[in-house]
């Protein structure tokens, strides 16, 4: 099955979306799985930000004693009201992230609380089924790309 | 590591800039977004010191358009050039399907060059890399300047690998499509997983 789909059928067959004013669901590089933004370029900069927020934060943690394997690190940057606020979590081996953006929220604890279960109810959802379309698939993509193809995705700009 | 979605049919795919603190990275994709009509791009993010120099990276959506039916995102990415920012530089590297290397074509500059490529190679082969299947494309840029460097010196000491090479000058935008032309072509050469299963 298809990663993205599977995610967006989870979340049109919930009411998670509801949680934040944004939601994205993004790979551990940035390259976003699903979100509830209408333009798609500012999803897109919410996944390269948040990715590389985290990794900087990971590479930070290294600097702690983990007495306890068991607990896993969410990242939070808030106010009492408004905030975003990131989880990680795990399929078929991979890290993938959840983000929620959040202004004038009168309760973020019980926000933050929801997108955990969030969390914790899409990894379920995800490990009943098998993602396993794009490993099946051999060889490249594109055996060969002509110029003209070429000069056509770039006929926007300066070429 | 590029992502193709085969329901949608879109492709997303890494580019990063790297090279010297000052060389032009980020004005490579400043020029990129000024030339991009605003339908294809989305809003360039800078994470920038004080003074503008890159502290974490730059960031810039791109949609290319379709190639035989594949809707095109690249994301481009610049580096801190800056010797003491290696940890971000790392960071940044992950998940890279292609690389411009910007070189400042200035003659007091060859040693950062070679430093920033040096670091380039090493950090490419911490993370996995095989140098000989990664592309990479050579940028001269500055080439506008006074007291520049022979393009054949650049070449000698820099491109040992004989990987793709353009002179260039960001600010003017010489040839920064060029660059981001060739090396899209490789990172789309380089995505594995054909349609057939």
């Amino acid at each position: 099955m298809n990663l993205n789909l599977l995610v967006e059928k989870f979340f049109n067959e919930n009411d998670y979306n509801r949680i934040a004013d944004k939601l994205v669901v993004m790979r551990h590089d940035g390259i976003n799985v699903y979100s509830n933004c209408e333009d798609q370029f500012e999803a897109s900069s919410i996944g390269a930000l948040v990715a590389g927020l985290w990794q900087a934060a990971e590479s930070l943690s290294s600097l702690l004693k983990k007495n306890d394997e068991f607990f896993e690190f969410r990242l939070g940057f808030d106010t009492s009201s408004e905030g975003l606020y990131v989880l990680p979590f795990t399929i078929m081996k991979s890290t993938y992230y959840v983000c929620a953006i959040y202004s004038e929220s009168s309760n973020p604890a019980k926000l933050k609380r929801n997108l955990r279960l969030l969390k914790d109810s899409l990894e379920v959802f995800l490990s009943e089924f098998s993602l396993d379309e794009e490993a099946n698939r051999k060889g490249y993509l594109f055996n060969e790309i002509s110029d003209s193809e070429m000069d056509n995705l770039f006929s926007f700009g300066g070429v | 590591m590029s992502f193709v979605n085969y329901h949608t049919k879109e492709i997303n795919c890494k580019i990063v800039y790297y090279g010297p603190g000052l060389g032009g990275k980020t004005t490579n994709i400043q020029h990129v977004y000024q030339k991009t009509s605003a339908n294809n791009k989305g809003q360039m993010v800078t994470l920038n010191t004080e003074n503008e120099r890159t502290l974490f990276f730059d960031f810039l959506p791109l949609d290319l358009g379709t190639i035989r039916g594949f809707k095109t995102r690249f994301h481009l990415y610049t580096v801190p050039g800056q010797v003491f920012y290696e940890a971000s530089r790392k960071l940044i590297l992950r998940g890279v399907d292609g690389i411009v290397f910007v070189a400042d074509s200035q003659v007091e500059k060859m040693e950062a060059n070679i430093e920033s490529l040096e670091g380039l190679k090493k950090n490419l082969v911490e993370q996995g890399h095989d140098l000989n299947k990664i592309p990479i494309v050579m940028q001269w840029n500055k080439r506008d300047l006074p007291n520049i460097i022979s393009e054949q010196d650049l070449e000698q000491k820099l491109n040992q690998l004989d990987l793709p090479s353009f002179s260039a000058s960001a600010l003017k935008g010489d040839g920064v499509f060029e660059t981001l032309k060739t090396i899209s072509k490789l990172v789309l050469l380089n995505i594995k997983g054909g349609l057939e299963r």
